[in-house]
């Protein structure tokens, strides 16, 4: 009975490894090999402080979790712009470092670590064997579940899942990408340490092999073959590798050394074959006892007007002396290695209006987006928004200041649904704050408020009806609706799209003419960058023909092509 | 005395050192020509190559010591092992996920990899235990030359290293079947347009890329000792090389940046304790992330825009 | 050298030449073709034929599918419905390799060369599907004889060339394996008005002396109209209009094309 109970134990405190990596690697997307290496720096202080310093539990569990978490924070700054394999790599290295610089300092121990932790005295009894950690681990692993399951479900998690999906249209709509990814890197960093320490004081020894490659080898195994991004898929993981022990000791009968050793060849295999046949691991996203109750419990959609009669939802925008020229551009120049993509460009959009802007291949069109948004710096020019100079924002201030994108390969979060993709745009989330999501605070009423509001976006182009969709499974002309209707919950008053009508046949283009149309009367500002010359007619008030990287003319459709040195740039010279 | 200021003991220990560094150098260099030329042909990041170097390393030395074949065909075969799993590395496991959600695949192909290499080492490990075993079959005395000292097995080891990175430098220069893996390197799409089987340049490159490794394996297995885990420490050798070097550098120029780092590490052991000279290797990977983290940083603030590589690719073309 | 992994032409299909097609009619014939990527359609049912001899300019906004009309003739994407025929015989759902033996090659907008080889590589690799050394080396003269740059700067590495001239290379490399239909993706993309008019006249030049059909797409309207025989224009993956280079140069508004 107490080699089941340790057992068990042994799988709550993996559990708390998993968890915690899941909100790492599952939701957030980044992709950790030194989740075991965070649990040494925990558990190796806390030992430590106990054994040879004579500390509690309490303070030298809380130094040893603030010391992860910190560290954490640290391994976070080179990784936020590292991503793939180079993400990978550099996780891999710290792990590696981190023990042989542990093993390297002999006060630690050395290669044999240390191996007379006191035990921890809890509110008066002292924790001896199996039965007594019971009592202890079973809260901590209920809490720390509970903790990921309202991060993960919070719209903080929310924004984590689209860091993990796009990283790029996550920050275009607003949100400070590398603030969530320090975030999240040290509070799992934390959890891990946690879990070290509660690994080290129930061994009552700590040694290097405790948290070597391949225990964080095992954690990644309990992650992805449990499934990705789903914590109930995590505790089964977990138990099924925690499992294994038992089942190679006692139904195959191994040696413990054999099944050791018969554990972590199954766990490679069971890696490779998860990721080879079914990625998404046993229990896939969203299918937890929570989503599967939801699904049962939704109503039909409320009856929907007819397009022609749907209420554009109006935006409000700040009142007071704001200038016609909502965005005005001066003397933007970009060069890449010597190539002038940009010129001085003077641009500027007049409030209201859709404005149209074409050239040539190669003119430096989707550039100057990039350039506006925030995606490139400039190397000279001014870009002022209402009056407020934005040069060289990154690229979630200027959203939040007022100015938004969208994306030619439009950049739809695939695995999230319709409905959330739009969710995602809405700016002013109290519960987006990580700092809000960690305290008590109910979540529910302003996430509902969010929901109604991202569905009346999601209403006005048509698609309320595939709210609960995920996006990467919808047409493509529906993504781009739904894209559409992203930025548009942003409410930012001026919207850059980039060839909103490519990709698609002719009727999807006419929805997206449609809708683009009404936007003027919803208070918003528009550019389009297009080659489809036929939809710029149709939409555009005011054309802006670039060429050779700067705008070279400015008219109606009719005066342009009446022009015969913008003919002659387009088309080439007809001698 | 300047010297002792240093901490160092005496010129000796320097020559030492230096002499230490080629020596370790070049072992790394040829771990690298392997790595490099599988990664830059097919851009898998093979992982696995920890694997399939403690493989042709370990199941020779077993062979010869447990079956009693001498060291020869034991040799050969263990080579052989190595190149038949890093081929189906490649088929079996790398492209089936490489063809599924493009940009995502990478990522699956390393983290498989690395479940490749847990299970391989473990599996050797139960069936003839984890215990290092030394090849032997060749005899070895020391050389004293101007105060260092080194082997016979040393100066073959280097010969070899040598050897076979200007083999693969000639190959990639002056043969057709090079030429066709240089397409491949250059522009997979091209290749595939001018009728080249890109799938059978992965294999060959596969092949020849884990013989290169093996025999790495070999060689340090008969100067030390061979175990299944023996590969995690090289691979990152092999990394690190490769990136300082840039994969696509011509054989030469990888041996060249691997003796680069062995006498770093080397001289970096007069002062260090081994492990911790050890520890250096990871800290230049580690420095060489930061870098090019910081790189991205300072580039204007792109996250995968790829906006200035079309551009060079679209205006840079002007005549 | 090795040659388990090239992939050659037959003898036999060596002997269908240029000069063999001629008689034969229509050396491309693409029917109610629909492609895309990632399971969505971006073209839509779309006809194209092409005679030996003749150039075929493909016209039409950024975008509009032209390129994902030729990749997927030519093979690099498999066709969702519809039927790529070449000389007769269906090559619809072949991979890229069988495009290249039966006499089909495509030159990319971008990336059409090997930028890290030397010139000289660069056409032996692409004489790859040409078994015979000696009409290898009349294929080469041939190239020489177009773009005499390409025989001064054997040894040269190609990315350092200009991109002028990295372009005729690319139109020498199509020329080694000594093709019957030649697919060019915006031949003058980058390119000096000097450089443009080139190239042009070199691919007029290879189409009537060898007899080669050139399906070719382009942004240039006016170079394009110079030397092409018959224009198709494509909007939002449709065609929307098939006239020939005359008529269309007597147009009076080409924007509504695009």
């Amino acid at each position: 009975m107490t080699y089941w109970i340790d057992v068990l134990n042994q799988a709550l405190i993996f559990g708390v490894f998993a968890l915690s990596l899941n909100l790492l690697m599952g939701f957030a997307g980044q992709v950790s090999i030194a989740h075991a290496a965070f649990g040494a720096v925990g558990g190796y202080l806390a030992g430590y402080l106990a054994q040879e310093h004579g500390w509690a539990f309490g303070p030298a569990l809380a130094l040893g979790v603030t010391a992860a978490l910190l560290f954490g924070l640290i391994v976070s700054l080179p990784a936020l712009r590292l991503a793939g394999e180079y993400l990978i790599l550099l996780t891999l290295s710290v792990q590696i470092i981190t023990l042989v610089v542990i093993t390297s300092i002999s006060a630690l121990g050395g290669l044999q670590g240390l191996a007379a932790i006191p035990g921890i005295s809890l509110f008066g009894s002292v924790l001896l064997t199996p039965q007594d950690f019971l009592k202890l681990l079973v809260p901590v692993l209920v809490l720390v579940f509970l903790l990921m399951r309202r991060i993960a479900g919070s719209p903080a998690g929310r924004v984590l899942r689209g860091i993990r999906e796009d990283e790029l249209a996550t920050q275009s709509l607003g949100k400070d990408v590398f603030a969530y990814k320090s975030q999240v890197f040290a509070i799992t960093a934390g959890l891990a340490g946690l879990g070290g320490v509660l690994l080290v004081y129930y061994n009552g020894v700590v040694a290097p092999g405790m948290f070597g490659f391949s225990v964080s080898m095992t954690i990644i195994v309990m992650v992805i073959v449990g499934g990705s991004a789903n914590l109930y898929g995590t505790l089964v993981g977990t138990a099924l590798v925690v499992a294994s022990g038992p089942f190679f000791q006692k139904v195959i009968d191994l040696s413990l050394d054999k099944s050791s050793l018969a554990q972590l060849l199954a766990y490679g295999v069971a890696l490779v074959v998860v990721l080879r046949f079914r990625p998404q691991g046993l229990l896939p996203e969203g299918v937890t006892p929570g989503a599967l109750a939801g699904r049962m419990r939704r109503r039909p959609p409320a009856p929907i007007a007819k397009r022609a009669e749907r209420a554009v939802p109006r935006t409000a925008h700040a009142a007071g002396a704001v200038p016609a020229r909502v965005l005005e551009v001066r003397g933007l120049t970009k060069s890449f290695g010597g190539i002038r993509a940009v010129e001085g460009l003077d641009f500027s959009l007049e409030r209201g209006q859709i404005t149209g802007l074409i050239g040539p291949n190669g003119a430096g069109k989707t550039t100057v987006f990039n350039l506006l948004t925030g995606a490139l710096r400039p190397d000279h020019g001014t870009v002022l928004l209402r009056g407020r100079d934005i040069t060289g924002l990154p690229p979630h201030k200027i959203a939040r200041a007022g100015m938004v994108r969208s994306f030619q390969d439009v950049r739809t979060f695939a695995q999230l649904s319709a409905l959330e993709n739009v969710m995602m745009g809405v700016a002013g989330q109290r519960g987006e704050r990580m700092s809000v999501v960690l305290t008590p605070v109910p979540l529910g009423p302003s996430d509902r408020r969010t929901r109604q509001r991202a569905l009346e976006w999601l209403d006005f182009v048509g698609l309320a009806d595939r709210a609960h969709e995920p996006a990467g499974s919808m047409a493509f002309g529906e993504q781009k609706l739904v894209a559409l209707a992203r930025v548009l919950a942003t409410e930012a008053e001026v919207l850059l799209l980039d060839e909103p009508a490519s990709g698609v046949d002719k009727r999807w283009s006419d929805h997206m003419i449609e809708h683009i149309a009404r936007l003027p009367e919803a208070g918003r500002t528009v550019c389009i960058v297009e080659h489809n010359l036929h939809v710029v007619q149709q939409l555009a008030q005011k054309i802006c023909f670039m060429h050779e990287g700067s705008v070279t003319a400015e008219g109606t459709m009719a005066e342009l092509s009446g022009q015969e040195r913008l003919q002659e740039a387009y088309f080439g010279s007809m001698v | 005395m300047i010297l002792a200021f240093v901490g160092i003991d005496s010129g000796s220990e320097v020559l030492q050192a230096l002499v230490n560094g080629v020596i370790n150098g070049c072992a790394y260099g040829l771990l690298a020509v392997g790595f490099a030329l599988i990664l830059s042909v097919t851009g898998r990041f093979h992982f696995a190559y920890a694997f399939t170097y403690a493989l042709a390393a370990f199941l020779a030395a077993v062979l010869e010591r447990v079956y009693g074949l001498p060291l020869l065909p034991a040799a050969a075969a263990g080579l052989a092992a190595a190149a038949v799993v890093g081929v189906a590395c490649d088929t079996v496991v790398y492209r089936p996920l490489a063809e599924r959600a493009g940009s995502g695949a990478m990522l699956a192909v390393f983290v498989a990899s690395l479940g490749i290499v847990i299970a391989g080492e473990n599996a050797l490990s139960l069936a003839w235990g984890p215990g290092p075993r030394n090849l032997t079959g060749i005899g070895s005395r020391s050389i004293n030359v101007a105060g260092t000292t080194f082997t016979t097995l040393d100066v073959i080891s280097v010969v070899v290293s040598v050897g076979l990175s200007g083999a693969l430098w000639l190959l990639l220069g002056r043969s057709g079947f090079g030429r066709e893996i240089k397409a491949v390197r250059a522009n997979v799409q091209m290749s595939t347009a001018i009728g080249i089987d890109v799938n059978r340049i992965h294999t060959a490159v596969f092949i020849i890329g884990s013989l290169l490794g093996g025999v790495a394996a070999l060689l340090y297995g008969l100067k030390y000792a061979a175990s299944p885990d023996m590969g995690e420490n090289a691979v990152f050798y092999a990394l690190i090389v490769t990136f300082l070097a840039v994969s696509s550098s011509s054989p030469l120029r990888l041996l060249a940046v691997g003796v680069g780092v062995g006498l770093v590490e080397r001289t970096a052991g007069i002062w260090l304790s081994p492990q911790l000279s050890t520890g250096v290797v990871f800290v230049l990977l580690l420095a060489f992330l930061s870098h090019r983290s910081l790189r991205l940083a300072l580039g204007g603030r792109s996250l995968s825009i790829g906006a200035g590589r079309r551009w060079r690719a679209l205006r840079g073309v002007a005549g | 050298m090795v040659p388990w992994s090239r992939s050659r032409r037959s003898a036999a299909g060596a002997a269908a030449t240029a000069e063999a097609d001629r008689q034969s009619g229509e050396l491309l014939e693409v029917t109610g073709l629909r492609a895309g990527y990632g399971g969505r359609a971006v073209v839509y049912g779309v006809d194209l034929t092409v005679s030996p001899g003749e150039i075929v300019a493909v016209l039409g906004h950024n975008g509009a599918g032209k390129t994902t009309t030729l990749n997927a003739i030519f093979g690099f994407i498999a066709p969702m419905s519809g039927t790529v025929a070449l000389a007769g015989s269906e090559v619809t759902k072949l991979p890229p390799v069988e495009h290249a033996r039966r006499g089909m090659t495509l030159v990319p907008a971008e990336r059409f060369v090997f930028q890290d080889l030397s010139v000289e590589d660069n056409l032996l690799l692409a004489a790859m599907q040409e078994p015979s050394a000696e009409r290898r080396e009349q294929h080469r003269r041939r190239a020489a004889g177009l773009f005499p740059v390409l025989a001064q700067r054997g040894r040269q590495r190609a990315g350092t060339m200009s991109g002028g001239e990295q372009r005729m290379l690319s139109i020498g490399m199509a020329l080694m394996a000594g093709p019957r239909l030649m697919l060019l993706d915006e031949p003058s993309l980058g390119l000096s008005p000097l450089y443009v008019e080139t190239i042009m006249d070199a691919i007029r030049t290879v189409a009537d002396e060898l007899h080669v059909g050139v399906v070719m797409l382009e942004q240039n309207v006016a170079q394009a109209l110079r030397v092409a025989d018959r224009v198709y224009v494509m909007r939002s993956g449709e065609t929307i209009a098939h006239e020939t280079a005359a008529e269309l140069r007597t147009r009076e508004h080409l924007w509504d094309l695009f």
